[in-house]
């Protein structure tokens, strides 16, 4: 499947998911992300992209759920525990700090969170299953500069990664053992000085190579967009617009089964490995 | 191909006149090699060729270059993208794509080349440079040779006609180095291609290039051929040095050369000093240490002892695991299995002024370790970082070089001035192991002299010293001890003469020439008693 099937695949999926007001929709969206990126992942893109939205997705959900605990406006419902209160002046009434803890302050929370963890792992999906390069490519030919900005800060990231680890390393090996904020400077600047050099050279380099100079750029080996591209995109717009409807006219597990099935279409339609160009 | 005619270059905000009124033309097919030491301009020459100065990086030109009867002045460095192949200093830096063949073709894609006409070119480059099975392979994960080819190739397939290398090998290993070498030699005889290169390492180029340009550093260039510019500069390889100490009448280039000219030559007594013997104090010992990364071996059951006073030098492929090894010994690995020991202590349980007293460590850039804005500040902070007395790392500085000047923002220094910056910070808590990877690395003749002589003092003075290098002459001038890593094992271990001459790719130029006797540096042949009538009297 081309890169921008795949782009436009988890966008409508994600947006189909949200669109249900139902959380079980975003929590198999995320199971089947999981699935098909580790399926198809592009074995040539640098990093896991992937790994790193589910991660910080975790991270805000279980942040969020924290402060629900500790802060939040009073709903009633039933409680789980509670926690000791905090007395706070009149003029902040409706606001708690500790308190009781209602299983509905906690749903709502967690819906919240997940409308936003499933846009940010279907991000994380598509960059894990296409082609940065590629994508760009489709776009930059027209707009320039913007093309050369994106081409550079996506090719600087690996290389700020690995500077970092090595002034992590050289800081050690000048005596200075513990990490604190104050001399954090010494950690950003080299780093900084060095990406903004390798920017340099290779806008330097784009320029020399002639990016950006003929009308009509011309692919080496375009990505097909093959009619199984077609389908798929077609069946996430249907999912998109007709999830909601599903589950008010047969219910939501009937909804779930149907949901399920026809967002596996990628698995259905691209049976071996494929090797992304 | 290339006239230039009265160019100016002057870069704003700065007083130095980097090009002062050059007139010269380079004619079709020529190798031009460009030499001159670090700072003096070279990059900046390149540059002009394409245009990247003044049209992309800022500069004020006056004066005319035309290139293939285009004037730059009018065409952007794109525009020229047909005729001239750029292959920049660090080749990972200019790479846009991730995919080698991605990378070759991006050049054709921006010009709107047509498919069928991109596969061609594609696949007539890929054989050109042997590099048919890297095809799909992942740029990052590719030999600091295997990138360069590619860099190399990406600049061939738009059919330049002229191609522009900056220090081509400054990064690899002696047999990578040699393989790009061949590789630009028959791009010249093979397809008439014309090659204007920069390099440090004038002993791999100077015998097979047409012409040289000596960037003097004040503006002035001196062009001629490699015979008069050997005469005239400073710069200059083992062959040409050792040469014009004995004062032969025609300069060699090669090691050929210099060999035909020795066969005559009756040598009566070599007066090579024997370097002292090391200390049997073991201070770093290893025993069966391997190491894997992401579940790649990359040392396998190294066995290894070092005593103090020894200078080694660790050489290898580049990826063979030397520098795993030294960052393994200086205790910023720790997932090995086996046994390590430093001092007695495991270099992993030190931190802090433990850590730095016992070992210092240069990295493979000296610059990862600056953060300060100028190198007096560097030195104030590598004083208070450590707690040592006021002014330590500056009086260490000073008896180092005394060329560097304070006010300067480290960035500004040269190759070998940053370098020596660094060596100063880690000197300043006097470790008893100074450790160095790559320490020659985009170093000049100068800087490199430099360099040795400073750390001969230390060995002196009972530094162990372990090091990284490909630098062969660097290994011949000093090291007392050299292992060869191959694929993560230990596969040569002996005394420097012994393990220099035992292998072609190791051996330094002298070794070569003087095959019969155990001499590695120009100053074994010069301190020799040589009767240079010889048999022929």
């Amino acid at each position: 499947m081309s890169s921008l099937s795949w782009w436009l695949w988890s966008i409508f999926l994600a947006t189909a998911a949200i669109r249900s007001q139902n959380t079980l929709f975003g929590l198999l969206l995320i199971l089947l992300l999981t699935f098909v990126v580790s399926k198809y992942k592009n074995t040539n893109n640098w990093g896991n992209p992937f790994k790193l939205t589910l991660q910080l997705a975790l991270a805000a959900t279980l942040i969020r759920l924290f402060f629900a605990v500790l802060i939040g406006t009073p709903l009633p419902g039933k409680i789980i525990f509670s926690l000791p209160q905090l007395e706070l002046p009149n003029w902040l009434a409706g606001i708690r700090v500790g308190g009781d803890v209602t299983q509905e302050r906690m749903f709502s929370v967690f819906t919240e969170s997940l409308k936003f963890a499933v846009v940010l792992i279907a991000f994380g999906a598509a960059s894990a299953l296409s082609s940065p390069i590629q994508v760009i490519k489709l776009i930059s030919g027209r707009i320039y500069l913007f093309g050369v900005t994106l081409i550079i800060s996506i090719s600087v990231l690996p290389q700020i990664v690995h500077s970092f680890n090595r002034v992590i390393a050289a800081r050690r090996m000048r005596g200075l053992a513990k990490l604190k904020l104050s001399n954090f400077r010494s950690i950003i600047t080299p780093v900084l000085e060095e990406s903004i050099e390798r920017a340099i050279d290779l806008s330097a380099a784009m320029e020399s190579r002639g990016f950006g100079y003929s009308k009509k750029p011309t692919r080496y080996r375009p990505e097909k967009f093959e009619n199984q591209d077609l389908i798929i995109i077609s069946i996430a717009v249907y999912l998109l617009i007709f999830t909601p409807i599903l589950i008010k006219t047969i219910g939501v597990f009937p909804a779930l089964a149907l949901f399920a099935i026809f967002a596996s279409a990628p698995l259905l339609l691209f049976k071996s490995k494929r090797v992304h160009v | 191909m290339i006239t230039f005619s009265n160019v100016s270059l002057i870069y704003p905000n700065s007083q130095r006149t980097i090009i002062d009124n050059l007139s010269f033309t380079v004619d079709e097919s020529e190798l031009i090699l460009v030499i001159g030491l670090t700072g003096a301009g070279k990059s900046s020459f390149m540059k002009l060729i394409n245009g990247v100065i003044p049209h992309h990086t800022a500069g004020i030109l006056s004066g005319e270059i035309i290139v293939d009867g285009k004037t730059t002045n009018l065409l952007k460095p794109g525009e020229l993208s047909g005729v001239i192949g750029i292959v920049g200093q660090n080749p990972l830096n200019g790479f846009v794509t991730s995919k080698v063949e991605d990378e070759i073709a991006f050049t054709l894609e921006t010009n709107g080349y047509p498919p069928e006409v991109m596969r061609k070119r594609v696949e007539e480059v890929l054989d050109l440079l042997g590099l048919q099975n890297l095809r799909d392979r992942n740029l990052f994960t590719l030999s600091g040779g295997e990138q360069q080819r590619v860099a190399i190739a990406a600049a061939l397939v738009m059919n330049p006609k002229v191609l522009v290398l900056d220090e081509p090998t400054s990064a690899l290993d002696p047999v990578a180095a040699e393989d790009v070498l061949a590789i630009v030699n028959k791009l010249v005889h093979d397809l008439g291609l014309t090659v204007i290169m920069a390099e440090h390492k004038l002993e791999r180029v100077i015998h097979f290039v047409d012409r040289i340009v000596l960037v003097n550093g004040d503006g002035q260039f001196e062009i001629g051929t490699p015979q008069e510019i050997m005469q005239k500069s400073e710069i200059n390889p083992p062959i040409v040095k050792a040469a014009k100490k004995l004062k032969l009448a025609k300069i060699p280039l090669s090691v050929r050369e210099l060999r035909r000219l020795a066969t005559d030559w009756q040598i009566k007594k070599s007066n090579k000093s024997e370097g002292s013997l090391p200390s049997d104090d073991l201070l770093i010992s290893i025993n069966d240490l391997s190491l894997s990364i992401n579940d790649k071996p990359i040392l396998k059951s190294i066995d290894l002892q070092i005593n103090r006073g020894e200078i080694l030098a660790l050489m290898g492929r580049n990826g063979a695991g030397k520098s795993t090894l030294l960052k393994t010994i200086s205790g910023q690995i720790n997932n090995y299995t086996g046994k390590l020991t430093v001092d007695g202590k495991n270099p992993i349980d030190l931190v802090g002024r433990e850590l730095v007293d016992l070992i210092g460590f240069v990295p493979q850039e000296p610059s990862d370790l600056f953060y300060g804005n100028s190198v007096a500040q560097e030195c104030a902070m590598g004083d208070l970082d450590n707690k040592l007395i006021e002014g330590t790392t500056t009086k260490i500085l000073h008896s180092l070089s005394n060329q560097i000047r304070l006010d300067l923002h480290p960035r500004d220094l040269s190759e070998g001035q940053k370098l020596i910056l660094a060596i100063s910070i880690v000197l300043a808590t006097k470790p008893k192991i100074l450790i160095l990877d790559e320490p020659t690395r985009g170093l000049d003749y100068q800087a490199k002299e430099i360099l040795i002589g400073i750390l001969q003092k230390l060995a002196k003075q009972g530094t162990t010293i372990v090091m990284a290098t490909h630098d062969v002459e660097l290994v011949a001038e000093f090291a007392s001890r050299v292992l060869v890593l191959a694929e993560g094992e230990l596969i040569s271990d002996g005394p420097t003469v012994e393990v220099l001459t035992a292998s072609p790719a190791f051996a330094p130029q002298m070794a070569k020439v003087f095959s019969n006797q155990n001499w590695l540096t120009v100053n074994d042949v010069i301190s020799a008693d040589i009767d240079f009538k010889g048999k022929n009297a």
